[in-house]
């Protein structure tokens, strides 16, 4: 009998304790990855609703203690922002390349196996610890934890300095999960560069791989940065050491330096593996070439590259010198071209494509739609005149919710919707899928929109009270906060759902031509059950309908 | 629908675009509140211009995305592709050189009205260590016609010392018209200055000096807004700036200060 593809489909589930074990097969490791970070999405998504329920009102009145001492917002703040970056989309897009990686380039397994697994053993740790800061007093610097505030005791009732329990932790756990990504982009990096198959020049790599060369470069350069900082910074909080302290005469601005020469290209590291997603996900659904190719992926390296030269962009106010700011302010800029390079080229590739509108490509295009107003306020925000005025306001909170949720998760969903027979080889359930979409989108408009007029209004960012006047807008965000609590709810029992119950999936569902399609849903332990043969470029839709087109490669 | 009518369609909507977005752009005041300095208008004027620039790339990319919506959605029983193209150098290059183009003139614009709005070394690291702040005193390069105010935050509030006077009071009154510069320093944690109303903002850093530079121009109550996380109670930490006519202002710094020095307002005012 001939073995087809499809007959993988018939072998028994693989065993549900893998996932709970130290298992070096990428596959499940970026399963891992996803679900881990999806569960601290949705508690760090439970931290946002708790800030908003606060926020309903101009005093601290939810969030406080019985002397009305709102420190725990700002712990549940701190903590909000360090799950969403560092637990939830940096894992979960490093889970996607992870399970992508080697069966887009026809590789068995990542470089590195064993690597590959501790980097994600290293996420629950981290995780746990960080929690457990509620339980000692939460670390209530922001996630930016600037110095002198975050060297700041906290004091118990009588007015007696404690042991700064919550920061400390905070410290480890940052460090933990920074080192986890290190581990993580050198595997990935490795991968791409070594393991392709023969026929796969760099030019045939699918764009995912692109996106993630950049990134694990911006990853393995700079993380190492931020983990020197917060040591600094432990040894000032912990020994006593004066590296950031101006008592004693410390620099404390020099921890802001050091601090965004990492969590800016952190930045990038959070939307360029999403760009890549969306540049594999748009031509599949509108049957159509990916537009300018070799520009999009010139253009993430650009990013990349440029991305280590903009960090004192969020310094405009700290007392940066003058032509230091201007210096900042023109590289910002010049990151708008390579990144409008892409969104136009996204535009091309759907423009007159056959779009068939699965909850992936909603997710897709809702993507593209969202991130434009998060680069158009990054613009703003990048002009020192302008910045001086809104930084440290909602309107950056705005922006960055622009570009992390309604690009990158926007993106995470989008290429669970449309990875995840692959992964499962089920389908997920597609009208849960758009009633997903809808209310995710239209509650995060609601919730992120009106905050652009509440900061240049004058409302400035983490805070628990503030000018009655703004009252009425916080309402609107705070009812669209909760509603993008709300949706998630259909995303998570559709895709519990699907996981054990959905309509199967064949090998190739969509139609796609990367390689990852070429093989079984879920594909089998070794990825390939033959060596993969390249028959045709990623994205190479439309030649077989119509042989006769002038194709311009 | 032949190519004609197409691009005919498409010049008018292109054109109405643009109409749209400098309409929205040029009336973007609900956005804002009331300027309330000389800064104020530059800026103001600097983020119009933003706002109708990204007005018009935000309506050309929903409004593509959404007629790509309607227009290219599969036909039914249609599973064959779309024509395969791959690129179009023209255009790629198009949509490089016009936002390098835009960026560029952007930054030039907002080096100008930097260079306007805080060329003072405002923005302080001017190589001051921590000896500085020990010695409040003015160090600003100024030409005695302004107001120098010492602006002294701590944890969750504001005190201001005026020149000729020990004291420092909770309250700060600034006259219409008159250079104000301001010292800053910090007691404990970076604090940072901000009035919406004048649109600027400053670290306020511990163990150094920062400055900033205004004039307002608008006689009225104002916020100063804590902008830079300084603990549990920064959201509280809020005050007012209170923009006076010159001669009331002057009233006010001899009957509440006991100095002369604020009387030079009028005078200084009146030499201009």
């Amino acid at each position: 009998m001939q073995v087809t593809q499809d007959s993988f489909m018939q072998e028994p589930p693989q065993d549900w304790r893998r996932y709970f074990s130290f298992c070096t097969d990428h596959k499940v490791i970026g399963i891992q990855y996803l679900v881990t970070s999806f569960v601290l999405y949705l508690v760090g998504g439970f931290l946002a609703m708790l800030i908003r329920a606060e926020l309903m009102t101009a005093d601290a009145d939810v969030l406080v203690n019985a002397d009305g001492d709102p420190s725990l917002y700002n712990g549940v703040f701190t903590v909000h922002a360090t799950i969403m970056i560092f637990l939830w989309l940096i894992p979960a897009l490093g889970g996607f390349a992870n399970f992508l990686i080697p069966l887009m380039i026809g590789a068995e397994d990542m470089a590195f196996p064993r690597i590959n697994a501790v980097a994600f053993w290293m996420i629950p740790p981290g995780a746990v610890i960080l929690l457990s800061s509620f339980l000692f007093g939460a670390p209530g610097a922001g996630w930016t934890a600037y110095p002198p505030l975050s060297l700041q005791s906290p004091v118990n009732g009588d007015g007696v300095a404690m042991f700064p329990m919550g920061m400390t932790l905070w410290l480890v756990s940052v460090i933990i999960l920074g080192t986890s990504s290190i581990l993580g982009s050198l595997n990935f990096l490795t991968t791409i560069w070594e393991m392709r198959i023969k026929d796969m020049g760099i030019w045939q790599m699918p764009l995912f791989c692109w996106s993630m060369l950049a990134t694990s470069i911006i990853q393995m350069l700079a993380t190492p940065v931020l983990t020197g900082a917060l040591i600094l910074l432990g040894l000032d909080l912990l020994a006593g050491t004066t590296f950031f302290n101006p008592t004693g005469g410390g620099n404390p601005v020099l921890y802001q330096h050091m601090f965004w020469f990492y969590s800016h290209p952190a930045v990038y590291i959070m939307i360029l593996p999403a760009f890549g997603m969306i540049s594999e996900i748009l031509p599949v659904h509108a049957r159509k070439p990916i537009f300018g190719y070799r520009a999009i992926a010139i253009s993430s390296m650009s990013i990349a590259l440029l991305g280590f030269i903009v960090w004192a962009h969020h310094m405009f106010t700290s007392g940066t010198p003058e032509w230091l700011r201007i210096f900042f302010m023109i590289t910002s800029m010049i990151i708008a071209v390579p990144t409008g390079i892409k969104v136009f080229s996204w535009l091309a590739t759907i423009w007159g494509g056959k779009i068939r509108f699965t909850s992936a490509m909603l997710f897709a295009m809702g993507f593209v739609s969202m991130f434009v107003v998060g680069g158009l306020s990054g613009v703003m925000l990048a002009s020192v005149p302008v910045d001086i005025h809104v930084h440290d306001t909602y309107f950056v909170v705005a922006h960055l919710h622009y570009v992390l949720f309604g690009g990158s998760v926007f993106a995470v969903y989008a290429g669970i919707y449309h990875w995840f027979p692959k992964m499962t080889g089920r389908f997920l359930n597609e009208f849960w899928g758009k009633v997903h979409f809808w209310l995710t989108f239209i509650g995060f408009n609601l919730c992120f929109l009106p905050m652009h007029k509440l900061g240049l209004m004058g409302m400035p960012r983490r805070v628990a009270n503030y000018d009655p006047a703004f009252v009425d807008l916080n309402m609107i965000v705070s009812v669209g906060g909760f509603l993008l609590g709300i949706s998630t709810l259909p995303f998570v029992v559709n895709a519990a759902y699907s996981w054990i119950k959905g309509a199967k999936s064949p090998a190739n569902p969509w139609q796609g031509l990367t390689l990852e399609w070429t093989t079984a849903s879920p594909p089998p332990v070794e990825n390939f059950e033959r060596p993969p043969v390249l028959t045709c470029g990623p994205y190479d839709y439309g030649h077989a309908d119509h042989p006769d087109a002038v194709v311009n490669h | 629908m032949n190519a004609v009518t197409f691009r005919i369609i498409g010049v008018v909507t292109g054109l109405a675009v643009i109409a749209i977005s400098v309409w929205y752009g040029t009336n973007g005041g609900w956005l804002l509140p009331v300027e309330g300095s000389t800064e104020a208008a530059l800026i103001d004027q600097l983020f119009r211009a933003m706002l109708v620039i990204s007005t018009i790339i935000f309506l050309g990319v929903q409004g593509t995305i959404l007629y790509s919506a309607f227009a290219f959605g599969k036909k039914k029983g249609d599973e064959t592709d779309a024509l395969p193209e791959h690129g179009n150098v023209n255009l790629e290059v198009f949509w490089t050189a016009v936002p390098s183009a835009l960026v560029l003139w952007l930054s030039v614009y907002s080096y100008d009205v930097t260079n306007q709005v805080v060329a003072v070394g405002a923005s302080g690291g001017l190589g001051c260590s921590v000896d500085c702040p020990m010695i409040l005193q003015n160090t600003a390069a100024t030409t005695g016609k302004e107001l120098v105010i010492n602006v002294i935050a701590q944890q969750y509030g504001w005190t201001f010392q005026y020149p000729g006077s020990k004291e420092e009071v909770g309250e700060m009154r600034v006259p219409k018209g008159r250079e104000v510069y301001l010292n800053m320093v910090s007691k404990d944690v970076i604090h940072a200055f901000w009035v919406p109303q004048f649109r600027l903002k400053q670290d306020v850093i511990p163990g150094r000096i920062t400055r900033l530079k205004f004039t307002a121009t608008t006689p009225g109550e104002y916020p100063l807004v804590c902008a830079e996380l300084c603990g549990a109670y920064h959201g509280a930490m809020r005050s007012n700036v209170f923009v006076d006519e010159p001669a009331e202002f002057d009233r006010w710094a001899e009957t509440e200060l006991g100095i002369k020095t604020a009387q030079q307002t009028q005078n200084l005012l009146a030499q201009k």
